[in-house]
Formats: C-alpha cells, sequence, structure tokens
C-alpha cells in the first residue's frame, strides 16, 4: 500500500497529464537499437561488470544483461550504458 | 566534442580501480559531482577517465570505500606541454605558424566580384587599383561603405553595390541598370533617304517624305529614295512652298553580293608527336619557382597551365597560387590541301559569311559559292541575292536645297 501523499501525487499527475519521471521521479529509459541506453532519474549503481548493470531508480531496481557492457559517461541526472543489451528486469 | 576539448585542455587520467566496493566509490563520486566517463569492466576491475582537478578530489572517497586507484596513463594538454618543455624550436615553431597565419589574415588576398555584365572584372579590378584597393592590400584599410558610395557614384549604371570583407576575400556584388538610362534625344534634322546599294526595290513604307520610286524600281547607288521636302500646295493647287522634313521610311530591296577569298596551296598542320612534361610552378607575391622536366629535341612544345589559388577553410585565401602545367610536343609541317579539306574550308568561309549576313537581319534569297583553281591557289567566289533595308539617311540644309531635287516632278499618287 503506498503512502497517502503518494496516492495523492500519482492521481494528480494522472488528472493534470502532468510527466510522471518530472512529477513522481520516475526512472525514464531510453534504447537506441540493442547497443546503447540512456537512464534517467536513477539513484544509484548497484552492481557493475561487463555482463550486468543494476541500478536502483526510486521506486524500483533495474537491471541490464548484455555483454561488453560499458557506462560512457554518468552524473546525477543520466547514465548511458553502451554494449550489447540482452534483456532488461526491474525488481523491487 | 565540447567535452572532448575541454577535457583534453584540462588533463585526464585512465585510472584502474581494483578493491572491496568499486560500486560505492562510484556513487560517491555520483553525489560529490565528480565526472567520471569511459567507465568499463576489465581484469577484475575498472577503468576510467578522469579529470585532473577530480582526480585530486577522490582522495577521501578512496578510504571510504577501501578502494585502490592506479594510474594508467595520462592525457591532455598539460602532459603534452610538459612532456615537451625542453623542444623550445618546436614550440617556437607552433606559434610562428599561427604568428604568420594571423599576419596573412590581415590582408586581402583574393577579390571577386559578381553581378557585372557590362563592366568586365578586369575594368573593375583596374578601378578598385587606382582607388589604392588591391592584392596584398591590409583588411583595416578598406571601408566598404566608402568603397560602395565611390563605385556608385564612379559608374552610373551600377546601380547597388555590396562589397563586405569575407576571411581575406574581398566580396564586391553589383547591380547593373538593365533599362536605358536615359531617353535618346530625338533627331528631328531634315533629312533625304538615299540608296545605300543598287538594287530593285521590292516593298516600301514610307513615314515622312515624298517617296520618289516605287516598287519595281531600279536604283543606283546613292540615289534619293525619299526626298526630305514635302511640298504644300494651296486650294488652287500652286505650289506654295516646301516644308523640310525629316525622311523616314522601310524600303526593302532585292540586292547582289558578292565576295572573293584565297585559299593557299599549302597548308601548316600541327601534329602531337606524343611526348609529354608535367610540372608545377608555384607564385608567391612576385615570386614564381617552376618545376619541371627540361625540354629535350627541337619540336617546338605547347603548354598549358591550370591555376589554383591555395585557401583554407573555403574563404581563407592565401598568396599562394599553384599553376599545374602540362606540356606536349608538336611538330609542324606543311602539306597540299585534299579535296575534303578544301571544300571543308570553302564552305566554313561561306557559312561565315551567311551568318554575317544573317547577323545583320538580311533576307538570303539565292546563293552560290565557287572554287576556282589557280597557280598560287584556290579563290572561293560566292554570290548571294538578297532582301535588305537599303534606304539610308543623308542629311541636308533646310535652306540649300539641291536645284534638281527641289524642281523633281511631284506625283500625286505617292505617299507623303
Amino acid at each position: 500500500m503506498r503512502p497517502l501523499f503518494e496516492q495523492m501525487k500519482i492521481a494528480a499527475a494522472d488528472n493534470l497529464k502532468l510527466p510522471k519521471d518530472v512529477v513522481l521521479g520516475e526512472v525514464l529509459i531510453s534504447f537506441v537499437g540493442r547497443t546503447s541506453v540512456i537512464v534517467e532519474n536513477y539513484r544509484g549503481i548497484l552492481i557493475y561488470d561487463d555482463k550486468t548493470v543494476k541500478l536502483q531508480a526510486k521506486n524500483c531496481k533495474l537491471q541490464f544483461h548484455g555483454k561488453r557492457l560499458h557506462i560512457e559517461y554518468y552524473n546525477h541526472d543520466e547514465m548511458k550504458i553502451s554494449g550489447l543489451i540482452q534483456s532488461m528486469e526491474f525488481g523491487e | 566534442m565540447k567535452d572532448a576539448i575541454k577535457h583534453y585542455c584540462e588533463g585526464y587520467l585512465r585510472i584502474q580501480l581494483k578493491g572491496f566496493s568499486p560500486e560505492r566509490f562510484l556513487n560517491l563520486c555520483m553525489s560529490r559531482q565528480i565526472v567520471i566517463w569511459d567507465l568499463c569492466y576489465q581484469d577484475s576491475g575498472y577503468q576510467f577517465l578522469i579529470s585532473i582537478k577530480d582526480y585530486r578530489r577522490v582522495r577521501p572517497l578512496v578510504k571510504k570505500a577501501q578502494v585502490r586507484l592506479k594510474i594508467l596513463g595520462r592525457f591532455g594538454l598539460p602532459f603534452f606541454l610538459y612532456r615537451n618543455r625542453r623542444r623550445k624550436l618546436y614550440a617556437a615553431g607552433v606559434i610562428s605558424f599561427f604568428l604568420v597565419l594571423f599576419c596573412m589574415s590581415q590582408f586581402i588576398w583574393d577579390i571577386s566580384i559578381e553581378g557585372n555584365y557590362r563592366f568586365t572584372d578586369d575594368t573593375l579590378i583596374h578601378y578598385l587599383d587606382t582607388r589604392g584597393i588591391r592584392y596584398g592590400q591590409l583588411r583595416s584599410g578598406i571601408d566598404c561603405d566608402v568603397l560602395e558610395e565611390n563605385i556608385r557614384s564612379d559608374y552610373p549604371e551600377i546601380i547597388w553595390v555590396s562589397a563586405r570583407i569575407s576571411g581575406t576575400r574581398l566580396m564586391i556584388k553589383v547591380k547593373e541598370n538593365e533599362v536605358i538610362g536615359s531617353i535618346p534625344q530625338k533627331d528631328s534634322s531634315p533629312r533625304n533617304l538615299v540608296a545605300e546599294k543598287s538594287g530593285t526595290i521590292t516593298r516600301m513604307v514610307v513615314r515622312r517624305g515624298k517617296a520618289l520610286v516605287r516598287v519595281g524600281d531600279s536604283v543606283e547607288e546613292g540615289e534619293i529614295l525619299v526626298r526630305g521636302m514635302v511640298p504644300i500646295y494651296n486650294d488652287a493647287e500652286e505650289l506654295v512652298r516646301e516644308q523640310p522634313v525629316r525622311a523616314d521610311a522601310d524600303i526593302y530591296a532585292v540586292t547582289s553580293e558578292g565576295y572573293q577569298e584565297k585559299i593557299p596551296l599549302l597548308a601548316l598542320s600541327r601534329a602531337e608527336t606524343g611526348k609529354k612534361r608535367q610540372g608545377v610552378r608555384l607564385r608567391f607575391g612576385g615570386f614564381s619557382f617552376l618545376w619541371i622536366l627540361p625540354a629535350w629535341g627541337e619540336n617546338p612544345w605547347a603548354m598549358t597551365s591550370k591555376s589554383t589559388q591555395a585557401a583554407i577553410l573555403g574563404d581563407f585565401y592565401l598568396p599562394l597560387w599553384v599553376d599545374r602545367i602540362s606540356a606536349r610536343e608538336y611538330q609542324v609541317y606543311e602539306h597540299f590541301l585534299t579535296k575534303e579539306e578544301l571544300e571543308q574550308k570553302s564552305n566554313e568561309i561561306h557559312q561565315k559569311k551567311m551568318e554575317n549576313l544573317k547577323q545583320k537581319g538580311v533576307q538570303i534569297l539565292e546563293n552560290s559559292v565557287k572554287i576556282l583553281e589557280e597557280d598560287s591557289g584556290w579563290t572561293v567566289r560566292g554570290e548571294f541575292l538578297l532582301e535588305e533595308k537599303i534606304g539610308i539617311g543623308s542629311p541636308f540644309a533646310a535652306e540649300s536645297v539641291p536645284e534638281t531635287e527641289a524642281a523633281q516632278q511631284t506625283d500625286p499618287s505617292m505617299p507623303e
């Protein structure tokens, strides 16, 4: 069960048609083919090696699997991962 | 690109990261806004790039995350300068290159003129030269506004001028007046129309004056066709006086014209021997250096060159011209004209005459050409039967009307 304030924020974003990544801080993922992905609104790096990148977002965890994964750049707002991306999964 | 230049100027390091919690180290860097890029996993460790400035800030984080950093490489301008600190001449060369480039960019090395039809490039460049604007002139010495004004005032036919300096090039765009600047003064002095050539009149339209000939008449060269004196009669049909007018008429007549041209028996021909030479000439200001293989043999060489001006980045022209020269050896020999060559030459002559006549607006009714053989060569004789305008103005003083003209009988049927 989400806290009341959080529920109100979701309802407001839905009704006012506001972008959820701005209002709720949801993670934003943009794939460019299967060779690179840009992740915005993430919180931190949990695991990184050449086969796995696991990131912490505000409401979930996300995990990229692939080969020769390589972080081109990362900063407070976004991260660009390149390599051969095979799958992505969300976790709690 | 912008970031890459910034990183190069600041200097950056390739670092190997190993230890207990590398991910923590990466997160700590992120939270402290330490920029890390090109992060990859290699040999059970991590490698990344970091700027020198940020590298100095990571020491406390290393202890906190219990990791070890090892510098694998140093890149960027600060390290390049440090490595080459003893190479003074190298540095002097680089600095002098930019210095020369800067100095050269202060002069005009190319003048381009666009939009001129009546005035050739050479005319305008010569004019600019008289105004003190020439190749090698300092850019700062050219005031484009004044130049525009000068061109406009000195060439009234140019109605619009734009001058601007782009790089080392002075670009002048002009627009010439396409309509007639002033209405020509109409000449109303009295005149007769006389025959320019002998011939038979085929058609005529008289607008002013008294016609003395009619269609079908044969006229001789110099004969008066339309008189510039119009008789005025009273009611009793008596001649009161003669009014001088400017005779005006279109009178067409069939005329004949011939020409005669000689073609020598022998003709000079040029044949290439197949020998070629290539070369390059560099021109820098008043100096030029030519590199070409020396000529051999006694035959003459025909040389052609293609000139290009050296330029950097489009408009940055340098005072350096490169001419690519190619030379071909040829032999000159005399030979008798063959029948085909003779026919071709006579045809060329005849066609040229016909074109000249057509350009004059003359209608060619018949034409014939004959080739006559003589001792010294051939003679091409052509004849044309033409229909052309033959009236030409012959001014006269209104007071001194020739008696013969005044005494001529007037025919009422003639148009006035």
